[in-house]
């Protein structure tokens, strides 16, 4: 008989009580580059071997179960959606769940929640994972690779570690959906094809901008706001109605054209009643030339008067500074399998999308087709992989004397073949349908 | 791996308050409780538990202990005190980090299998830890340099158990893992077999960076002679019963009786100073055996309306057949061990080694 192992978690005659989880302590706390709240999901499954989708279900309880109908798709992957880092129940249940069950305080800085209150939930969050491979690669070989929130956040698309544009896909083209099942879900493995995310090229160098917004960004994470998380009493509306009267060159016009947005929306905001977005935030704090935590706490001490008479200049539109060096690149990039978008390309290259397709039109047409050609190549194959397995379960399902129908096809196949777009539940109906057919003919 | 229900807990946490006098007014089946989770650290017991104590600690080149002394010496109360004594020390790091779970300690599976089940192995070491999931573990593999999982449609994989173990133990800086009764980890093993076990043990242990602690009777000894490697990372420490004719011995064993004597929850206590000697052959030197005999002793009396007789405890002592078996497997254990045990070491005996092999023709 066992003497002192008396219960299923761990707890033991003589010892004081015990986390019901490991307290798994986050990375990077107190730094830019803090570790977020999925990553640290992450690694809690590995630590315990188990898959995340299965671990988020026994975990799950009536308190953060907010959406009653959540599908399969959605069970195995939560972590990954942007809800799970955003301003929401969600993202309140989760830290609060698993601070319980791991006794680690304050989860709640892996995510954006102590933003709640001062900034608009509209896309805060990413709703792609993204990673700097440079990040990776040195976090690798220290022996602790982990997912930071400040790639989540979606203003900041540069690392201002490594001043190279954040990544969001893998080598493999992210394009197997759903996920493999197979594959370590981890953060420094492709959740696609498990490979590792730190060894991705070529990267491209971010611009300053992008870096600054980068850091701006990382100061909030690493400032008093999030670290102690103080309830909101001093908003942006605070700010911009004591830096406009302190300021007086500063008016609602001017702030608006500076920010590019509305001169109705700065009248909200200063007046209350709206929350600007993170990337308005972040425009007002390089407008104002002071930091984030300075805005969204309602303290304009540090407020410069802006320049307003010298803006700056806008690209030209259709300017390329380096003509050869892309062609060369966009030649790289056609080799992809598939190659990325146009959109993606500008992204990468600091310039609009129709300026490739203006400049380089022969290879943005081809860049075009092949992405198409590929896409839907792969799309097709789905689909029939898909409507092969639909039909063997509408006739496996027949031949066991149950009527098919797409219930009962998407009962059997479960997630493996989750049954979502419009022309999955067509080509479901139709193997039921014929399956139904052929019995009625033999009949 | 049994647990203690609810109420048991609670009656065990009483005991513990309970004095010899209040033991008195207990119900008799109380009594017999109460009297069952008395404990006496005598001299050999604080003496082997030193051992282990300087055997465990971290550096100190040992990876398994293997704890082997007679059926009934006390050895399961030994490991009472083992963990005792880990509690305490490590009272303060428990404290600051709730995930830190300093021993885990089970006993050794017999799952009923021909063959040592490592799969029972695992799950009570993730039972232990309080892993939750434990049937849907998956291990990892790296294939043409994708990192993918590998489980099992109809459950868990021995391998992903044992990587799910080896992970749960560091997660939780486990400093030893004890099992006792390990003697299922023998079972219908030989040669090779068994030490491709051990190996797999030490290197459980090695992983891990913990103690491992196989509690036992003298079968085990054989584990520890496999081959050189395993000789060198293995101690054996032994528990040897008191032995007659050692004045030392026998005036610590009459002390134990009197102890024992003195907690018997009986309004007259019986005599039994005088008869330390018969006991100590009846129970062959071990305290765990006069225990037991004891507690047989203080059933039959509580029947008999708490009247305690000499023809009472004659007929709780073991039968012959009984003692002869445990007699034949001390004698033997205790022959083996002579040259094996931990503190049995001195200087100048290659010679004699060297002589030994040459005579069994071992060495050219």
């Amino acid at each position: 008989m066992a003497v002192h192992l008396q219960s299923g978690n761990g707890q033991v005659e003589g010892m004081p009580p015990r986390s019901q989880l490991v307290p798994l302590m986050p990375f990077g706390v107190g730094t830019p580059y803090i570790e977020s709240l999925s990553s640290n999901f992450l690694r809690l499954a590995d630590i315990y071997c188990v898959n995340p989708g299965t671990l988020y279900g026994y975990l799950r309880s009536p308190e953060i179960n907010i959406k009653q109908n959540i599908s399969p798709y959605e069970i195995t992957s939560v972590w990954d959606q942007s809800h799970f880092l955003n301003i929401s129940n969600t993202a309140s249940g989760w830290t609060k769940h698993l601070e319980e069950l791991t006794t680690v305080r304050a989860l709640d800085r892996l995510t954006i929640l102590p933003l709640a209150g001062r900034i608009a939930l509209r896309g805060v969050i990413y709703n792609q994972k993204r990673w700097c491979p440079l990040c990776h690669e040195e976090a690798i070989t220290t022996g602790a690779p982990y997912g930071q929130l400040l790639w989540q956040i979606t203003p900041v698309t540069a690392c201002p570690k490594h001043r190279v544009y954040l990544v969001d896909r893998c080598q493999c083209g992210n394009l197997r959906w759903p996920p493999r099942k197979q594959s370590k879900l981890l953060p420094q493995f492709c959740k696609f094809c498990g490979r590792s995310l730190a060894s991705i090229g070529p990267l491209i160098e971010a611009p300053l901008s992008a870096i600054g917004i980068a850091n701006l960004v990382g100061e909030l994470l690493k400032s008093t706001l999030f670290l102690n998380s103080p309830k909101p009493i001093r908003s942006v509306a605070h700010f911009l109605r004591e830096a406009m009267a302190s300021i007086p060159s500063c008016t609602l016009n001017k702030i608006a054209e500076r920010i590019g947005v509305g001169t109705c929306d700065i009248y909200n905001w200063k007046e209350g009643t709206h929350l600007p977005t993170l990337g308005s935030v972040v425009k007002l704090a390089s407008t104002f030339d002071c930091s984030l935590e300075s805005v969204l706490s309602g303290n304009p001490l540090k407020a410069k008067e802006p320049i307003w008479l010298d803006p700056s200049p806008k690209p030209q539109r259709g300017a390329v500074n380096n003509p050869d060096e892309m062609v060369k690149q966009l030649k790289d990039f056609l080799a992809e399998n598939p190659p990325p978008s146009l959109a993606e390309l500008g992204r990468r290259f600091g310039v609009h999308p129709s300026t490739i397709r203006h400049r380089f039109p022969e290879i943005a047409r081809r860049l075009v087709d092949t992405r198409t050609q590929v896409r839907s190549a792969y799309t097709i194959k789905i689909h029939q992989e898909r409507a092969e397995a639909y039909a063997f379960a509408a006739e496996s399902l027949a031949i066991r004397g149950i009527r098919p129908t797409r219930e009962r096809v998407r009962e059997m196949l479960g997630s493996k073949y989750p049954i979502f777009l419009p022309i999955d539940r067509e080509s479901c109906t139709n193997a039921c349908d014929k399956v139904l057919r052929s019995l009625r003919k033999a009949i | 791996m049994c647990h203690t229900n609810s109420s048991d807990e609670s009656a065990q946490q009483d005991f513990k308050k309970v004095t010899p006098k209040d033991a008195l007014n207990l119900s008799a089946s109380n009594k017999l409780l109460w009297f069952e989770k008395v404990r006496f650290l005598h001299p050999r017991l604080s003496e082997v538990l030193k051992n282990f104590e300087a055997m465990s600690e971290r550096g100190s080149g040992t990876d398994i202990i293997l704890l082997v002394g007679p059926t009934g010496v006390g050895k399961s109360t030994l490991k009472k005190y083992m963990w005792e004594n880990l509690m305490s020390r490590l009272q303060h790091e428990m404290l600051t980090d709730p995930g830190f779970i300093p021993a885990v300690v089970f006993n050794g599976p017999a799952s009923g299998e021909s063959s040592f089940s490592w799969r029972t192995l695992y799950v009570r070491i993730l039972e232990a830890l309080g892993d939750p999931l434990i049937h849907r573990k998956h291990a990892v593999i790296v294939v043409n340099g994708c990192t993918l999982t590998q489980g099992s449609s109809h459950g868990t994989t021995v391998s992903a158990l044992h990587h799910a173990s080896i992970r749960g133990l560091i997660a939780h800086k486990t400093l030893l893992l004890m099992i006792d009764e390990a003697a299922p980890i023998l079972r219908n093993r030989h040669g090779d077999s068994l030490k491709n076990a051990m190996d797999a043990l030490r290197s459980l242990a090695n992983v891990c960076g913990l103690s491992l602690v196989l509690i036992g009777s003298y079968d085990l000894l054989q584990l520890a002679i496999l081959d050189g490697q395993l000789a060198r990372r293995c101690s054996i420490l032994d528990f040897p019963r008191y032995r007659k004719g050692a004045a030392e011995d026998e005036v610590i064993f009459k002390n134990m009786v009197c102890n024992l004597q003195d907690h018997l929850p009986l309004h007259e206590k019986p005599r039994l100073g005088q008869l330390s000697p018969e006991l100590m052959d009846e129970c062959l030197g071990c305290i765990g055996i006069l225990k037991d005999t004891l507690s047989r002793a203080l059933s039959l009396a509580i029947k008999n309306d708490g009247n305690w007789s000499n023809e009472l405890l004659e007929r709780a002592l073991l039968p012959k057949a009984s003692k002869k078996a445990i007699l034949r497997e001390i004698l033997d254990g205790e022959n083996n061990i002579r040259n094996a045990a931990f503190g049995s070491g001195k200087f100048n005996q290659l010679g004699d080694i060297e002589k030994s092999l040459r005579e069994e023709g071992g060495v050219v």
